[in-house]
C-alpha cells in the first residue's frame, strides 16, 4: 500500500517538475502545494513507519552475518535453550522473535532499541565486529522483559522455585534476582555451544 | 535545449523541488525492496534529505518574492498572475 502511494506521489512530483507552468492557474497552485508539500510529508512518514515495522522482523535482525549463530540458536533441539523454546513453541511471534524479547517495555523502549541498532550498524561497518560468542548485551537482561508476558501466568505463579524463599518473588519483580541467573533459566542463546547441538528441522 | 532564462524563477524552483522530491521518493521506493539495516540507512540518509530539500525549496519559493528574468529584463514581482506576467516590475 505504501509503495502504491509513494509511486503516485513520485508521478505527481515528476509532473510538477516537468510542467511547472501548471502553477500559473489556481488549480495548479493547489496541486503544487499537495504534490510538493503535503503528499511528500505523508509519504516520508509512511516510509518511516514501514521501515520501523521492518526493523522489528526476525529477518531484519538476522540479515547481518554476525547474527547467524543467534538465528541458529532458535532451532536448537533442546528446551533448556530459552530462546529456542519460545521460538519453536510460538511463545513469541516467529516473525518478530528477536524484537519481542530484546526491546525494552518502557515508554521509549522502541526508540532506545533503534538507537542501539544504529550503533550496531556503525560497529558492523566501521568498528571491530566481535565473534558471535563474545557478543554481550549492553546491560544485563531485565526481568521486566520476561515479566511483560509471564507475570500472572499460572505456570509462572505456581512454579515452586519461584516461591522457594519468601522473598524470591519480590527479588524477581525488582530485578534483583535475574531470571537468567545461574541454576535458573541460564541457558540462553549460548552460541558457543552450537557446534555440538542438534537442531529442530521443523518450522523452516 | 530550452532557454531557461525565459522561465520564471519561481517555476525553475518548482521544477527543482519536483525533481528532488521525486528522486528522494524513488530512493525510498528502492529501499522497500531490501529488508536490511542498510536499506533503512539509505532511506534516512539519502531518501529523506532529498525529499526534505525538495519540500524546503518549494516552501522557499513560496515565501521569497520571485525574481524573474524575461529576455534581459529583470523583474521583481509579488506574484505571477494567470497569464504568467508579473504584477509589478523594475528595470534591471
Amino acid at each position: 500500500m505504501e509503495v502504491v502511494f509513494v509511486g503516485i506521489v513520485v508521478a505527481l512530483a515528476i509532473l510538477m517538475a516537468t510542467r511547472p507552468e501548471l502553477t500559473r492557474v489556481r488549480g495548479g497552485k493547489i496541486l503544487a502545494f499537495l504534490t510538493l508539500f503535503i503528499l511528500p510529508v505523508v509519504a516520508v512518514a509512511l516510509g518511516y513507519s514501514e521501515h520501523m515495522e521492518r526493523a522489528t522482523s526476525t529477518q531484519f535482525c538476522l540479515s547481518c552475518h554476525v547474527m547467524n549463530d543467534f538465528g541458529r540458536s532458535l532451532y536448537v533441539d533442546d528446551p533448556s535453550y530459552i530462546p529456542a523454546k519460545h521460538f519453536q513453541n510460538n511463545l513469541v511471534p516467529r516473525e518478530h522473535a528477536c524484537y519481542t524479547c530484546h526491546t525494552d517495555y518502557t515508554m521509549f523502549g522502541t526508540v532506545h532499541a533503534k538507537f542501539r541498532g544504529l550503533r550496531h550498524i556503525y560497529v558492523q561497518y566501521f568498528g571491530k565486529v566481535p565473534a558471535p560468542a563474545e557478543i554481550k548485551l549492553y546491560s544485563p537482561f531485565n526481568n521486566r522483559e520476561c515479566l511483560h508476558c509471564h507475570a500472572g501466568m499460572r505456570a509462572f505463579e505456581e512454579e515452586p522455585k519461584h516461591s522457594k524463599a519468601p522473598d524470591t518473588r519480590s527479588l524477581i519483580n525488582s530485578n534483583q534476582l535475574s531470571c537468567t541467573s545461574s541454576h535458573c533459566h541460564d541457558t540462553v542463546h549460548d552460541v558457543g555451544t552450537l557446534s555440538s547441538a542438534t537442531f529442530w528441522k521443523g518450522g523452516q | 535545449m530550452p532557454d531557461t532564462t525565459q522561465v520564471p524563477l519561481v517555476e525553475r524552483r518548482l521544477r527543482w523541488a519536483g525533481f528532488l522530491i521525486a528522486l528522494g521518493l524513488i530512493v525510498q521506493l528502492m529501499t522497500f525492496i531490501w529488508i536490511h539495516p542498510l536499506a533503512f540507512i539509505g532511506f534516512a540518509v539519502v531518501g529523506c534529505p532529498l525529499t526534505g530539500a525538495g519540500i524546503l525549496l518549494f516552501l522557499y519559493s513560496l515565501v521569497l518574492p520571485p525574481t524573474i528574468a524575461f529576455g534581459g529584463l529583470k523583474e521583481i514581482t509579488g506574484g505571477v498572475n494567470a497569464r504568467g506576467s508579473s504584477s509589478r516590475s523594475l528595470p534591471g
